[in-house]
């Protein structure tokens, strides 16, 4: 596998076969045989819409499915690593989690804990993991400027509520990223913010994957989102993966008629001028 | 959230079950059975347990088990029957109370804080100086006492369904107040108003021992679950089965209609709140 | 503002003000809405866009008697409406809201549901050729009268709530991001819909949507509003071309697009820091404290909206002063 410079690199992260059934419930299941591949440092975008799987793709990956309610299948590699992904200790997921792989929820608000400073927020993990107190204080400082938070030693000592929406999704990403890891699941992290703010965080992470040398999967519905943002993209319907490809050509010639329909069906800004150019589509048709 | 390995479904289902099973055995025992509750020549007092009296005889001579039999139906007769016309009253004026608002819904709320400061038993002594005592006056009495239970949850639960964005169109194109609680809210909060309904025939029950533990409620020699503890209360000792039988089936009864309201209670949580994919 | 001919429905100065609890004794005004003004006439729609506290739904909530109006006035087909003393549907104002899954009872049959309306006004001569009627019209089959909203997709729940606005013919139709919690496919239905609706009635529409894009395809005129305040309104050509407000530009700038890779738009402006709290506002222009082009009497005084042509007029000081020379 090569990464876009053309060098023979090993994948970042490498899914294989996997395969995703909610117990107790008849039907299709949620993910079928969905094989996914990040090179190093680039982004990966898995588009679909409600249902499709692709969050429940993204939590199987990083081992945050339950197994008495899900049934998995499938196999990752996770740089030299090879991890069955049915069969992981919740231990062993633990010890990924953090400092291999992080994971950004849509939901800021539920991914912090109410009760604990931001400093808190960033210190715990580290301690966990051994590292001594001081060190671990100043690594959550480096953390919250290399996320953009401005004013850094009073937001330390901030609790969640007193954040405002864009500053927890900051925080949020700091927290998983405090670890160190090197690639890093994104389930709709843009998706409740406004747009001014989302053109901001999406700057953010692009900057982030160069700066920690980062491989980002992206997980969004919006299919424009991930064409800026990402250099490949999987499209999912219905638990499959129905085209995997480099973003430009999934995007301007697709082949999959579903793909085609996605992309069509999205109201833009149609006339030609200073922000956007349009190509072959208007709303109708 | 309960941490059952059975699913609300499966739990509805084994609750119904087991109260099915009590009610064909009741049934059995007191359509075949060849003895009647106060026969008191049935056998030989005291007697325990054998092929002709399968729970035995009790201290006045007659079959235990006929007794026990009757007792289960009509403890399950005052619980269903309080449960139903508890909540026939209190639910339509809670709902009424939540949509109104205003000046209405703040009486009401006074007037609820009264009744619930009133002590019980006095008001159980009361009703019974004036209608004597019976399964009729124990039944009004938890009826009265369990209305403004009913009328304080129903109206809460209401005022959280009345934010809903239906009932908001509803207000705009002018929907009546009446329509707006009958044909709007009081269809929507069906599950949790069959929640409330099994823990108070479960309430009931244990309710309608405890009054006649005390003497009110049912008179002897009917037979209800309670007055079978009380009347036996001495041979606690000596003939324990006397107390073990009426006190198993009234658990047994009590649990199945708390697992059924408490699996509702589950099931309303997973329409709420499905499993996202 | 010019005044239209038969306009739909007006707005003049409208305020929406709500008493927010600041500590324990002490309680603050927000201002939700601060002075919006706009004429929407019959057979136009017009878009409120603007991102989270721009005030655009409580604008329509406050049109529907569901918000406290402080102050302005809001006259329909001339007349005066007071949200607090009138009934939206006699005053002929419809709303379709944000969910479908909340705005229609999941109890009642779709027939029920787009009828209910008639009996509450109390008409009770023959619905069913209007309810057949509506049906049609928004490219409903008959069969689902007799079905429950569980067993319609998310597009066809929202037309069922249109119909049922429409059912009452009002002359005002609100919608409140009618399609934002639909996906792709369904909100592409709605829109269609929507567009069809616009050509062969006569209602005057206020589409309320984050979505800048989508706006542009559904209505003639876009208002953008930012803490309550309207910063640009414009017809979708004007909007997309001749953006003159400094938020619109940057609001346009923030639009993914497939064609031009935000590293090159990022040359220019960049929209930093986020939207302040509307109490931080006291005086002058609500953007100020992002704006790339204030100064001194963006502080003081908020701009009035001026006009750049019939259908497109900025509030900024900035244009203001340009167009002046």
């Amino acid at each position: 596998m090569s990464d876009s410079n053309g060098n023979g690199l090993q994948s970042a992260i490498e899914v294989q076969h996997l395969t995703v059934t909610y117990r107790g419930r008849r039907g299709a299941p949620a993910v079928l045989d969905a094989n996914l591949e990040v090179p190093r440092k680039e982004i990966v975008g898995i588009v679909g819409q409600s249902g499709s799987g692709k969050s429940t793709l993204g939590m199987a990956v990083a081992g945050l499915l339950d197994p008495r309610q899900c049934e998995v299948s499938g196999t990752m590699r996770l740089g030299g690593t090879s991890i069955d992904l049915g069969s992981t200790e919740n231990s062993v997921w633990e010890t990924l989690r953090g400092s291999r792989i992080g994971y950004v929820f849509q939901d800021a608000q539920a991914a912090l804990n109410p009760l604990l400073t931001v400093e808190q927020l960033l210190v715990q993990p580290q301690r966990h993991r051994g590292v001594d107190l001081s060190a671990a204080r100043s690594i959550a400082r480096e953390m919250l400027e290399a996320v953009e938070i401005p004013d850094v030693e009073r937001r330390l000592r901030q609790y969640p509520h007193e954040l405002s929406g864009g500053m927890k999704q900051r925080a949020v990403i700091a927290a998983a990223l405090i670890g160190k890891p090197g690639v890093l699941i994104a389930d709709e992290p843009t998706t409740a913010l406004d747009v001014t703010l989302q053109a901001q965080i999406i700057r953010l992470l692009k900057r982030l994957k160069d700066e920690f040398e980062l491989s980002i999967i992206f997980i969004s519905h919006d299919i424009d989102l991930v064409a800026d943002i990402a250099s490949h993209i999987v499209v999912m319907k219905d638990g499959v993966v129905i085209e995997a490809g480099s973003a430009d050509s999934v995007v301007r010639k697709p082949s999959h008629p579903y793909t085609n329909e996605l992309i069509r069906s999205i109201p833009r800004l149609e006339k030609v001028g200073f922000f956007q150019d349009t190509e072959f589509w208007s709303s109708r048709g | 959230m309960s941490t059952s390995r059975f699913s609300p479904s499966q739990r509805i289902r084994i609750g119904f079950f087991v109260l099915a099973l009590l009610f064909i055995a009741t049934g059995l025992v007191l359509l075949m059975g060849s003895y009647s509750y106060d026969d008191i020549g049935a056998g030989e007092r005291l007697a325990t347990p054998s092929s002709s009296h399968l729970f035995g005889v009790d201290s006045y001579g007659r079959d235990y088990l006929t007794r026990v039999s009757l007792g289960v139906v009509i403890s399950l007769g005052v619980g269903v029957t309080v449960s139903l016309l508890s909540i026939a009253i209190g639910a339509p004026i809670g709902v009424y109370s939540a949509i109104r608002g205003g000046w209405l819904d703040m009486s009401i709320g006074r007037i609820l804080e009264v009744l619930f400061a009133f002590p019980q038993i006095l008001l159980a002594l009361v009703l019974i100086t004036i209608l004597g005592s019976g399964i009729q006056t124990a039944m009004v009495v938890l009826v009265i006492i369990y209305i403004p239970i009913v009328v304080r949850y129903v109206r809460n639960v209401a005022l959280v369904e009345a934010q809903q964005d239906y009932l908001l169109s509803a207000q705009m194109y002018g929907s009546p107040k009446f329509r707006q609680c009958f044909v709007h809210v009081l269809p929507n909060i069906q599950g949790s108003i069959l929640v409330l309904a099994s823990s108070i025939a479960a309430f009931a029950m244990i309710a309608e021992a405890t009054l006649s533990y005390l003497g009110l409620g049912v008179r002897p020699p009917l037979p209800s679950l309670g007055i079978l503890l009380t009347e036996n209360q001495g041979f606690l000792s000596t003939e324990p089965r006397l107390i073990f039988f009426p006190a198993a089936v009234l658990v047994l009864l009590v649990i199945s209609v708390n697992q059924i309201g408490d699996a509702l209670v589950d099931k309303l949580d997973l329409k709420r709140n499905p499993v996202r994919a | 503002m010019a005044e239209r001919s038969t306009p739909g429905i007006s707005l003049r100065q409208l305020s929406v003000d709500y008493r927010i609890a600041q500590g324990i004794f002490s309680a603050g005004i927000l201002r939700a809405v601060r002075g919006v003004s706009f004429d929407v006439s019959a057979a136009e729609t017009l878009a409120l866009v603007g991102e989270s506290g721009s005030g655009k739904s409580t604008v329509l909530r406050a049109i529907s008697g569901l918000a406290p109006i402080a102050g302005g006035e809001i006259r329909i087909d001339g007349s005066a409406h007071d949200p607090s003393l009138t009934r939206a549907i006699d005053a002929g104002i419809a709303m379709v809201f944000q969910n479908p899954n909340a705005s229609l009872n999941q109890r009642l049959t779709v027939r029920r549901i787009i009828s209910d309306p008639l009996h509450s006004s109390g008409a009770k001569q023959s619905q069913s050729s209007k309810v057949d009627h509506l049906l049609d019209m928004l490219k409903l089959d008959r069969d689902f009268l007799d079905r429950y909203p569980f067993q319609l997709s998310g597009g066809q729940k929202q037309r069922v709530a249109i119909a049922r606005a429409l059912i009452s013919s009002p002359q005002v139709l609100l919608l409140d991001e009618p399609t934002s919690a639909l996906d792709v496919a369904n909100q592409a239905q709605v829109v269609q819909i929507l567009q069809d609706l616009k050509r062969d009635a006569q209602l005057a529409s206020i589409f309320v949507t984050h979505d800048l894009p989508l706006a542009t395809h559904v209505a003639d005129r876009v208002a953008v509003l930012y803490l309550g305040s309207i910063m640009e309104v414009g017809s979708q050509s004007e909007l997309v071309e001749n953006a003159a407000h400094p938020y619109t530009q940057a609001l346009l700038r923030s639009i993914p697009s497939r064609k031009i890779k935000s590293a090159e738009r990022d040359q220019n402006f960049r929209m930093s820091g986020e939207i302040p709290s509307p109490m931080d506002v006291k005086r002058g222009c609500v953007f100020r404290s992002r704006c790339p082009v204030a100064t001194d009497v963006c502080a003081e005084t908020a701009p009035e909206l001026t006009q750049l042509s019939p259908t497109h007029s900025v509030a900024c000081h900035a244009v203001s002063i340009r167009s002046n020379h």
